[in-house]
């Protein structure tokens, strides 16, 4: 119940119900957890590549066994900026997710290089389109990335018009 | 095992099983358990056509090593796929028998 507690105190901060009845829901707790966990977050589940992409059938065992409600503890001031940024960055959208934590294993996990990894993802989540990989890919980025103030500003004006037609063109195609 | 104890064992074993798409299908849903996987998932990773996939699903669904159920994702209904009990245990006698093939 241990490693569990830690997920269930970081999915509280990031205000994701621990409901198991949602095939959706359970997807963002797998995901989340295993970004978390490449993120340096205390994260104890080993992940593994399935079909669904990074998945932990520990997690899944340990979530239909255990009370989800009964747990205490609080995140850390460190932890609870991260997960701000987690929240901010990923929008807790499940195809966000789905995306930035298969590239990210792919690259940190397989050992894949960017290129490959960006052709890996577009064949393994080819029911996505090119636009909303992008999207997934550069959040990745923005996600692992520690860049200082003034490359953030930087990077957000040089990246200003592209982050929104892109956007646009996905809202298009949805 | 010689070659008579390994006829004798294959009667134990389902031969529908016997067919790539099949047993890879198992295999991806067998550490899923309760999560399962969606079509669109297995298609992609896979990489089989629609017409295969689905008659394959439907085999293994016809014969009770898989189940199906309907779900909604992403504003989408789509189909969520797992193994069965009944599916994991013909699923690891087939893996047995072909251990002892290989040996």
């Amino acid at each position: 119940m241990k490693k569990l507690e830690k997920l269930l105190i970081y999915l509280k901060e990031l205000n994701i119900k621990p409901e198991l009845k949602s095939f959706e829901n359970r997807l963002i707790i797998q995901k989340t957890a295993c970004l978390l966990k490449m993120l340096g977050f205390d994260i104890k589940y080993k992940f593994s590549m399935y079909v669904r992409g990074p998945y932990s059938p520990d997690l899944t065992k340990e979530l239909y066994k255990n009370d989800l409600n009964n747990f205490q503890g609080e995140v850390s001031k460190k932890e609870k900026e991260k997960l701000k940024k987690f929240k901010e960055i990923t929008e807790m959208n499940p195809k966000y997710l789905e995306l930035m934590t298969t590239y990210a294993f792919l690259e940190k996990e397989e050992g894949y290089n960017e290129i490959e990894a960006k052709i890996k993802l577009k064949q393994i989540k080819s029911f996505y389109s090119d636009h909303l990989i992008a999207i997934g890919i550069s959040k990745t980025k923005e996600l692992f990335y520690n860049p200082t103030e003034e490359e953030l500003k930087e990077m957000k004006e040089d990246f200003k018009d592209i982050r929104e037609t892109a956007l646009e063109n996905v809202g298009r195609f949805l | 095992m010689d070659i008579l104890g390994l006829v004798d064992k294959s009667k134990s074993i389902n031969s529908s099983l016997f067919s790539l798409q099949r047993i890879l299908i198992l295999k991806s849903l067998e550490d899923l358990e309760q999560d399962g996987a969606v079509y669109r998932q297995l298609k992609a990773v896979l990489g089989f056509e629609d017409g295969s996939l689905f008659s394959s699903l439907k085999m293994l669904e016809e014969m009770g090593f898989i189940k199906s159920k309907k779900i909604n994702l992403e504003n989408k209904k789509m189909t969520q796929y797992f193994i069965t009990e009944h599916g994991k245990k013909e699923f690891n006698l087939f893996k047995n028998w072909l251990k002892e093939v290989i040996k």
